[in-house]
């Protein structure tokens, strides 16, 4: 035997509703239930009168005299579209802070370990920013919510109308997508075959003879692969990028994968403990007549400022490419 | 959705505007919840316990409708009945209602 049903049900309903109706609807839900047994206090009896009653939510919700809404639904589509727009950009933000972060702060030793490092930091990074687009998004149209519910509405104008967008449907050129495409696959098949098979080559050269070398060689080597898999994975997205030739949610997501693979493994490969030979810096520092550790530092500030020039053009690139897509993707639905 | 659930909703949505009006046409005399809901059951307005009671609530809420407790017999209940300005409403509502129907028996007529 269920102890207490009828009271466990009454009291499930009145904890939903204000503090100042609960009291009378309590009792009022009482004697209700009370005349609807009648005489007739079996088990099934009162299971039959309180599955008739319903829900205790659904009734606590219709004993409530005016609806309730995080959102409401007048404002929910613009509230859609602003958490997407905000979404992508805190997003992008925090990646390209975190990228530059761990560039200029590295922790970890073999580059796979950095790279993976990254990747983990990134996908945290991410989340943080998407909960917190979400909260900054949903408070603030809760706000706007409960400021217009004191103020009157105000008057629609046919002024309030917006613009018609310019073109229906953001494509991508495909001519261009083809053109980049080549241009892309000749330049990093030619930087991966000059890697490979000419690297002990690079280097200063004094009178045709090389007096240094421009990198620590394992460092490099220990790279190629990460190199050729990052240049692989570029390539095979701008041929899907070419293919399409339109955005799609799908591409857009690949294509932001992609670009921050590549982008993390340069900015990594660049900021790299010791990618640069010291013997080098000191030729440099011997020929300016300065010393190697300020050969050095120019090289580490010129390299942070690359790092962040290319986490910045990224963030941009990615922030067009989504605004586009979630247009051309609005537009065919 | 099937037919037949399209169809019940659609009922279901067309009656329910008419809840209230049935609702205060029965309230002349004292009612408690539970007797009224036999009422309308008598008179094959269906309209579920769930929904009658917060709906008896709301309209004393909103001055249609006044209440007082009884607690002379052995079970206490809650008794409400139509105000003057309910009654007054519910004049409105009535003339609106033969209007409404009017108007409807014009618009199915024009079909034929």
């Amino acid at each position: 035997m269920m102890k207490k049903v009828i009271e466990r049900y009454v009291h499930d309903v009145t904890r939903r509703l204000p503090e100042e109706s609960r009291e009378e609807v309590n009792k009022e839900l009482f004697a209700n239930i009370d005349d609807m047994l009648g005489e007739n206090r079996s088990e099934e009896s009162i299971e039959k009168v309180l599955l008739e009653l319903g829900e205790p939510r659904l009734l606590a919700t219709k004993y409530r005299t005016k609806e309730r809404y995080l959102i409401s639904p007048a404002y929910f589509d613009d509230y859609i579209r602003i958490l997407k727009l905000v979404m992508i950009i805190f997003v992008s933000v925090s990646v390209f802070t975190g990228v530059i972060d761990l560039a200029i702060n590295p922790i970890s030793i073999t580059p796979w370990e950095m790279v993976g490092e990254v990747i983990s930091k990134l996908f945290g990074n991410m989340f943080t920013a998407l909960l917190s687009a979400f909260a900054w998004v949903t408070v603030i149209f809760w706000g706007i919510e409960k400021a217009q519910e004191k103020s009157k509405r105000r008057e629609w104008k046919l002024t309030y109308l917006p613009e018609l967008p310019r073109n229906n449907s953001p494509k991508i050129n495909r001519t261009g997508a083809i053109v980049g495409l080549v241009v892309e696959a000749i330049f990093t098949v030619t930087f991966i075959l000059l890697l490979v098979n000419y690297l002990d080559n690079v280097g200063i050269y004094v009178n045709g003879t090389m007096v240094a070398p421009m990198f620590n060689n394992e460092i490099v080597v220990a790279f190629i692969p990460i190199l050729i898999l990052s240049a692989v994975i570029s390539i095979i997205v701008s041929a899907l990028k070419a293919f399409f030739a339109q955005w799609s949610i799908k591409l857009a997501s690949i294509y932001t994968v992609s670009k921050i693979l590549s982008v993390v493994i340069a900015i990594v490969f660049i900021n790299y403990p010791n990618l640069f030979s010291v013997l080098m810096f000191e030729k440099i520092a011997e020929y300016l007549a300065i010393s190697s550790n300020q050969v050095a530092d120019g090289f580490a500030i010129g390299i942070n400022i690359f790092s962040i020039f290319l986490g910045i053009s990224v963030t941009i690139d990615l922030i067009v490419t989504w605004v586009k897509t979630l247009k051309s993707v609005n537009y065919s639905e | 959705m099937s037919d037949v659930s399209l169809l019940t909703n659609l009922i279901v949505e067309l009656r329910r505007g008419t809840q209230i009006i049935a609702v205060l046409s029965q309230l002349k005399e004292n009612q408690y919840g539970y007797s009224l809901l036999q009422k309308l059951e008598e008179r094959h307005i269906s309209i579920e316990a769930g929904t009658l009671y917060p709906l008896m609530r709301r309209l004393e809420s909103q001055d249609v409708l006044i209440s007082e407790w009884d607690t002379s017999e052995s079970r206490p209940r809650k008794y409400y009945k139509l105000s003057d300005y309910g009654k007054k409403i519910l004049v409105e509502l009535k003339n609106e209602w033969y209007k409404l129907s009017g108007e409807m028996e014009t618009l199915f007529k024009e079909e034929i």
